[in-house]
């Protein structure tokens, strides 16, 4: 019968995805941890300005939120951030990035006019910033001002490309004096996407469970569509991303859809089981099969391509595929952010950035959270 | 009899008794579109529903049973919660806000005696628009914003209110000139709250709410715009003769013994009511209350009488048919406020440029 070979390829992807997989360990990055440029770097940024650093910098601020986390990623802490984006140091309160990286949730935020981008030059100019991480595709004049008052602006982009994320890390790593810890993070992460990739991309689409990443459902319902950071994560992980948009859709178009896993961004505040009993979601066969789980959230948000994302696959495969053997995501997390930041991560935070409260009435998350939140 | 009355019929020309009955005639057949429209909105929608399983699923739905599978394999539970929870809500919803803002566009329009007046104009939809911003940066639920949204227009018609007293309430033009203040006031406060939001947490939920949408529309929505819009909506209906009276001018009514005072802030508040339940379930829609009362009264002539009713017709036909185009034709929603825009700026474009020969009021 004609549907015996998808599900046999199917079947045989699998195993060799979860047979393979369960063999590897993580491959961290583990670059020089002191490594200071013994003469003047150049930086070419994102908007083509080149920067000379005589030296690592030592007092930097990200205005864009996600250079944030990635530049503590590179820098292995926070000590070398004077001030961040209050909208990104808000959010890091979520996970576990106050106990991975001390001080990071606690960083002054006084460095913008709203919640915003728009910078406070003045408050700026006082902290004698080394860099300003300042986006360069949101409005000439959010970066302009800070050439105009003389601030050593390091312009980023996100054209909604992985590379993007690589730039920004291998800028951090040149700003920081870490090239090769971030060049080594850079491999860490796609070496990650090719473990999946490699192996993912033989399972038939019919076999496929049908994936909706929503970031929200309960006042609007926005999906994650193909171009999405989140939609590709899906897609790698061996699932088929459902949604063909991205943005606002109606409920409607969800159940046409019909996902048979829900994912939920940290942005929606409702676990996953308010959705169980929703009149509205119920007949989904996510809801039916009670596969509606929140996105994790470690040192970062999980959601797409970055420093996390390796364990974010990890995390995807286990779930999609729960008749599989399964990965050891716990022991991957622990080896990842002992060899990261030298840090031991217990138990309890483990479950805590693995969401095990909010996703622990959902199906086969056994297979994800240790013992006491079971 | 009273003055109204006295009016209406001694006024009454064997011609005005021909339009009111044309008028009459083409208020029965928007009726009957509507319910045309309203029918085959319920058979409209991405999720693929059997047209002929809808009328035993509504069956179904008003015996009180829960939705389920059909035992005879007519329509599926996913159906049956699709068109009761789904599409009735929505299509009810949509029917009400553009009933609602067409009736108080035609309502404002008359008692201000301004052809570019509406719900709009008296800072009632931008004060609504705050409390549901408020509500949004806040974190609450959909219920809660509902009240917020709605507590937040009643406040800012009483701010106008404040403002018309402190200006001595010499004349309408005081009531538009101290709407536009209050609403120029929201607005800036709305500017304010986008500013502060987060950008990635709460910023695109407020941008989408403030652009209006149906598209989350549920039972409850739906229970909360129709009973301010039918009630208020009666009692403006119930008003529609004196309206003629203050469209007159305020000494003419004033010389007809009207209260024209205590008659105008009864008829914004309830203008309030309707337009700050609109706001409350479906955020901000533009355009739907300044142009419908116009191509109303194209159709149907000046007086209040029949104009109200046909705005509403006309207003509620219309943003069911927007409504439709806007969850039909692409997977994504499209806001409902910028179509309106879209739609509603030509067409009245059009409106001023056929009033070069005719005054408004002529229709």
């Amino acid at each position: 019968m004609t549907w015996r070979r998808p599900l046999a390829a199917a079947t045989i992807a699998s195993l060799l995805l979860f047979g393979a997989a369960t063999h590897v360990l993580p491959e961290v990055a583990t670059g020089t941890l002191t490594v200071a440029p013994p003469q003047p770097v150049r930086i070419t940024d994102q908007r083509g300005r080149t920067h000379t650093f005589t030296s690592p910098a030592r007092r930097v601020v990200p205005i864009a939120i996600p250079l944030l986390w990635h530049y503590a990623f590179v820098d292995a802490g926070a000590s070398h951030i004077v001030a961040a984006n209050p909208v990104a140091v808000t959010q890091l309160r979520d996970g576990i990035a106050d106990r991975v990286l001390p001080g990071l949730a606690s960083l002054n935020t006084g460095i913008t006019r709203g919640g915003t981008f728009t910078p406070n030059v003045e408050a700026l100019l006082a902290l004698r910033p080394d860099a300003v991480f300042q986006w360069a595709d949101r409005g000439a004049a959010l970066i302009d001002v800070l050439d105009a008052a003389g601030l050593p602006a390091i312009g980023v982009k996100n054209t909604n490309n992985e590379s993007d994320i690589d730039t920004w890390i291998q800028l951090s790593g040149r700003v920081a004096g870490r090239v090769a810890r971030a060049d080594s993070l850079v491999r860490y992460m796609q070496r990650g996407n090719a473990r999946f990739d490699s192996i993912a991309r033989t399972i038939p689409a019919a076999a496929r469970p049908r994936v909706l990443v929503l970031t929200e459902y309960s006042k609007t319902i926005a999906v994650n569509g193909p171009t999405s950071y989140a939609g590709r994560i899906v897609e790698r992980a061996g699932g088929h991303n459902v949604a063909t948009v991205d943005g606002t859709i109606g409920i409607e178009q969800v159940l046409a859809w019909d996902p048979e896993v829900i994912l939920l961004t940290p942005f929606e505040l409702n676990a996953p089981s308010a959705l169980f009993d929703d009149p509205r979601w119920r007949t989904t066969s996510a809801a039916r099969a009670r596969r509606v789980y929140k996105l994790p959230f470690g040192v970062t948000r999980w959601g797409g391509y970055g420093p996390e994302s390796p364990l974010l696959l990890t995390w995807l495969a286990n779930l999609l595929y729960p008749s599989r053997p399964p990965l050891a995501l716990r022991a991957e997390m622990r080896a990842a952010y002992q060899s990261l930041f030298g840090y031991r991560a217990s138990d309890t935070e483990l479950d805590r950035a693995l969401q095990a409260s909010q996703n622990g009435s959902s199906a086969y998350y056994d297979r994800i959270v240790g013992p006491a939140a079971r | 009899m009273n003055a109204g009355k006295a009016i209406g019929t001694t006024s009454e020309t064997s011609e005005t008794s021909a339009m009111r009955r044309r008028a009459r005639i083409l208020i029965v057949l928007a009726l009957i579109c509507l319910l045309m429209v309203a029918l085959l909105s319920l058979t409209l929608g991405r999720f693929p529903v059997a047209v002929t399983s809808i009328p035993p699923i509504l069956r179904d739905m008003i015996a009180g049973n829960a939705p389920a599978d059909d035992p005879a394999g007519r329509w599926t539970e996913t159906s049956a919660i699709v068109i009761r929870t789904v599409r009735l809500p929505r299509v009810t919803t949509a029917l009400m806000a553009g009933a609602g803002l067409g009736l108080t566009g035609a309502a404002v329009q008359g008692l201000l005696r301004n052809p570019l007046a509406g719900p709009h104009a008296l800072g009632i939809s931008n004060g609504a628009a705050v409390g549901g911003v408020i509500a949004i940066l806040l974190g609450v639920g959909a219920a809660p914003t509902i009240v917020i949204a709605f507590a937040s227009a009643i406040v800012a018609l009483a701010l106008v209110f404040l403002l018309d007293r402190a200006a001595g309430a010499a004349s309408t033009l005081t009531i538009v000139l101290a709407g536009i203040v209050i609403s120029a006031f929201c607005g800036a406060l709305v500017g304010l709250a986008e500013y502060f939001a987060d950008p990635e947490r709460q910023l695109p939920g407020i941008v989408y709410w403030l652009l209006g949408s149906f598209a989350t529309t549920t039972a409850r929505s739906a229970i909360v715009i129709t009973i301010p819009t039918v009630m208020a909506g009666a009692l403006l209906l119930a008003l529609r003769w004196r309206l003629n009276i203050l469209s007159l001018g305020e000494d003419d009514a004033r010389a007809l013994g009207t209260h024209v005072t205590a008659l105008r802030w009864m008829i914004l508040s309830l203008v309030t009511l309707i337009v700050a339940a609109q706001v409350s379930v479906s955020g901000a829609i533009g355009w739907v209350g300044l142009v419908v009362p116009h191509f109303a009264r194209r159709l149907v002539g000046p007086d209040h009488r029949v104009l109200l009713p046909a705005s509403a017709c006309l207003g509620a036909l219309y943003l069911l048919v927007v409504d439709d185009i806007a969850r039909t034709l692409t997977a994504q929603e499209i806001p409902i406020g910028i179509l309106t825009a879209l739609l509603g700026t030509p067409i009245f474009a059009v409106i001023l440029w056929r009033y070069r020969t005719a005054g408004w009021s002529r229709g």
